[in-house]
């Protein structure tokens, strides 16, 4: 069974997954072919964003369920503006490529 | 003989002075007996020249008087029609339409698709397009993440060719008014996805397939040379062949709508016809992937090359879990994020024991392909049809608010995520392999060329990343252009005799019962092929199971040709879903055995008995044409069939 399932492991490599490193920060890579992803950066952009939603207090959960942001401002003559990515128009929440798929809402549309 | 003029009419209708308007007619008149009168979408073409000009403003009513006149030719055909244009194109997505928006400025263009224009792959690929727009990014690092991603398969001059060319290509694409989201300075906002080292991905919010589809089907809309063709289904290529070479003279379509054979002779055929999800039970393509492309090439002898790629999305959202199954079956999958195990998300099998510690110390984090084997192995093991994905030990609030999307659609079918679990299955999503082609999108066959997902450029090898496949069609997409209008030019003028290959025929001669019972079957043997695919040639291989699935494909379809043929389907007849079926028996047998021949693995193909690279085995997997004499229906294009 262990061969077996190192098997399973052996060939697969970390493509950059911003995700083993966030979490584990000192995951082996299978591959020592794939670049060293830079999960620093990865991990900084997540964490600002979870920062932001601990300072927005306990209500914050509700204020984007009620699709408020408080990232974002509306300078732009109404047109939504991301503090964080600077990203004109775009998607209110969670950067949608955080866990390196595309996602809004929870459905992915590209990986 | 004088001047003809062929006419199209799009509309039926009877005008108030007694006389009808034909649709989808081809007829030969007079200029002169033609009354050119109110505007409506007509195309009128100059048969003489052998090219035709769309023309918004016609419309041309026949007086039934002017038939019996001797001086009048018109020959109807109510069966059958050719039509001739410079420039075909099968298949109406990314790459297609920007083919035809170039080549349009050198000749008549068809783009033949079949169903409405923007039922395509490229409408559902709503990530991005990814390209080296950044100062601090460079072709040298977008062509390292993809070669690192196709585990060193890819071709490397076909990679540096698309990543160098990507950012004018994504220039082009909003010139032509494509909108892409952009940053406060003004910049074009670039996203970064897993697998690439730099923030390179153009989108448009989260729709950018839809924008690019939108953008350029206006501008075919708009332009007076390219004529689109819906609800024409292609059948097989029109093919001849002298010493040496194969030559591509066109395409034989059936007009679903009319229900009329139409044949399309041209000098340059552009294959864009997309993917071939529905092989598998679950995929995230729309129906209309049904390989249609590969097939028709395979069957043509075109050379296809690396089909055991396959890629798999390891959870799609499972309708057989769901308490309140739906009402039809889900046309495509809908995938849930990595960010749903990312926020603690805990796969379990359906005896709720928690299986990814068994593969990977990551567990639930491992990488996407790690936890889609692992799914995979469960699955074949337990023989269950899904396992269980569950965020239900988060807060309530959490989870909808970062999954409302998920939890909508779950609750629709009663299934409510914050305290259940959600079933999941893995779903096929895009084909790396296809018909292979050169550095310009040609292929083996003379006046053939290929782009976008139905063709194996050596972009993806063993894995495609992520938004590298919206790239490839609009760099191989413009790639053919000059070589299309090379070979268009060196042809001579004499058009081939539209005769020389039998017709498709329509299944006239057969009861309407008889009809409906041959497309019922067909339906639960596609089922069948699904299902043996999914059991056998899924995300774990192996060679007793390929070999499994390759000898029940073969008793399939030899069960299902001898079906149709008992119950009077003759060689040369035609419909929907006998021809989609065809072409899905031929995919199919296309990725078992080149998943045969890679006795190794790499990226998408693992297989238990060669479970490691094999630096030896770095090379793509060819499939040549078949010489064997005992073709089936599915292998052997419909006019070579004897009748």
């Amino acid at each position: 069974m262990a061969n077996k399932l190192r098997r399973l492991l052996v060939f697969s490599h970390d493509i950059g997954n911003p995700r083993v490193g966030l979490v584990l920060g000192h995951a082996r890579s299978l591959s020592s072919s794939s670049p060293a992803p830079p999960e620093a950066e990865r991990r900084a952009v997540v964490e600002d964003e979870k920062k932001g939603e601990e300072r927005n207090g306990p209500g914050s959960e509700g204020r984007k369920v009620d699709g408020e942001d408080e990232e974002g401002d509306d300078d732009n003559g109404g047109v939504y503006a991301n503090k964080v990515t600077g990203e004109v128009g775009g998607p209110r929440g969670p950067e949608p490529t955080r866990y390196g798929d595309w996602e809004r809402g929870g459905r992915c549309s590209d990986f | 003989m004088s001047r003809g003029v062929q006419l199209y009419e799009r509309v039926p209708a009877v005008s108030d002075t007694g006389t009808t308007l034909v649709r989808q007619r081809f007829c030969r008149v007079r200029a002169s007996q033609v009354q050119i009168l109110n505007p409506v979408n007509t195309w009128v073409c100059m048969s003489s020249k052998f090219s035709c000009i769309k023309s918004h403003c016609f419309q041309v009513i026949f007086n039934r008087n002017h038939a019996s006149r001797r001086n009048l030719k018109i020959s109807c055909f109510q069966d059958s029609a050719t039509k001739y244009f410079d420039f075909v194109v099968i298949g109406s997505g990314v790459a297609g339409l920007r083919y035809a928006l170039e080549v349009s400025k050198r000749g008549s263009v068809a783009v033949i698709t079949k169903a409405e224009p923007h039922e395509s792959n490229t409408n559902y690929a709503q990530g991005g397009v990814s390209a080296v727009l950044c100062p601090s990014d460079s072709v040298e690092n977008h062509m390292r993440d993809t070669i690192v991603a196709g585990v060193h398969l890819c071709d490397e001059e076909t990679v540096r060719v698309v990543c160098t060319e990507g950012p004018d290509r994504i220039k082009e694409l909003i010139a032509i008014g494509a909108l892409f989201d952009h940053g406060e300075d003004g910049n074009l906002h670039l996203a970064r996805e897993g697998g690439h080292s730099h923030r390179r991905i153009v989108h448009a919010a989260d729709m950018t397939g839809r924008e690019i589809e939108r953008a350029l089907l206006k501008a075919v809309d708009d332009d007076p040379n390219i004529s689109i063709f819906e609800h024409h289904f292609a059948i097989d290529l029109l093919t001849s062949q002298d010493e040496s070479d194969i030559y591509c003279h066109g395409v034989d379509t059936l007009n679903t709508e009319t229900q009329q054979v139409v044949r399309f002779i041209s000098k340059v055929t552009l294959l864009a016809s997309g993917g071939a999800g529905h092989i598998y039970p679950t995929t995230t393509n729309p129906l209309v992937a049904t390989g249609d492309g590969v097939a028709m090439a395979h069957r043509a002898q075109a050379v296809i090359s690396n089909m055991e790629f396959v890629q798999f999305h390891p959870t799609a959202l499972a309708d057989e879990g769901l308490p309140i199954k739906p009402n039809k079956r889900r046309e495509n999958a809908f995938l849930i994020t990595e960010a749903v195990r990312g926020d603690g998300g805990i796969l379990y099998n359906q005896s709720m024991q928690r299986f990814m510690p068994l593969y990977d110390e990551r567990e639930e984090l491992a990488p996407r392909d790690v936890v889609a084997r692992s799914i995979d192995d469960q699955l074949k093991k337990r023989g269950k049809k899904y396992v269980l994905l569950d965020i239900s030990h988060k807060p309530r609030q959490e989870i909808l608010a970062h999954f409302p999307n998920i939890a909508a659609e779950c609750l629709q079918y009663g299934l409510d995520i914050t305290s259940m679990p959600i079933p999941v299955v893995p779903a096929a999503h895009y084909m790396c392999g296809g018909v292979q082609a050169g550095l310009h999108g040609e292929t083996n066959i003379k006046g053939l060329y290929v782009a976008g997902e139905v063709a194996c450029t050596g972009l993806h090898g063993a894995n495609r990343l992520a938004s590298n496949s919206l790239l490839e069609a609009l760099v191989f997409a413009r790639r053919a252009v000059r070589p299309s209008i090379d070979h268009l030019e060196c042809l001579s003028l004499n058009i081939q005799d539209s005769n020389m290959w039998a017709r498709p025929v329509l299944p006239l001669s057969l009861k309407s019962n008889t009809v409906r019972d041959i497309m019922l079957q067909t339906r639960v043997i596609r089922t069948e092929l699904q299902s043996i695919m999914w059991e056998s040639v899924g995300i774990v291989r192996s060679t007793s199971r390929l070999k499994t699935a390759e000898w029940k494909i073969g008793e399939l379809e030899i069960e299902w040709e001898k079906f149709l043929f008992r119950q009077g389907w003759e060689l040369t007849m035609v419909g929907l879903e006998a021809c989609e079926m065809r072409n899905l028996f031929c995919c199919a047998k296309l990725v078992v055995n080149s998943a045969l021949a890679r006795r190794e693995s790499r990226g998408l193909h693992f297989t238990e008995d060669f479970p490691y690279l094999e630096e030896s085995k770095r090379k793509p997997t060819i499939i040549l044409p078949s010489s064997s004499l005992k073709l089936t229906w599915s292998s052997r294009q419909l006019h070579k069939e004897p009748h």
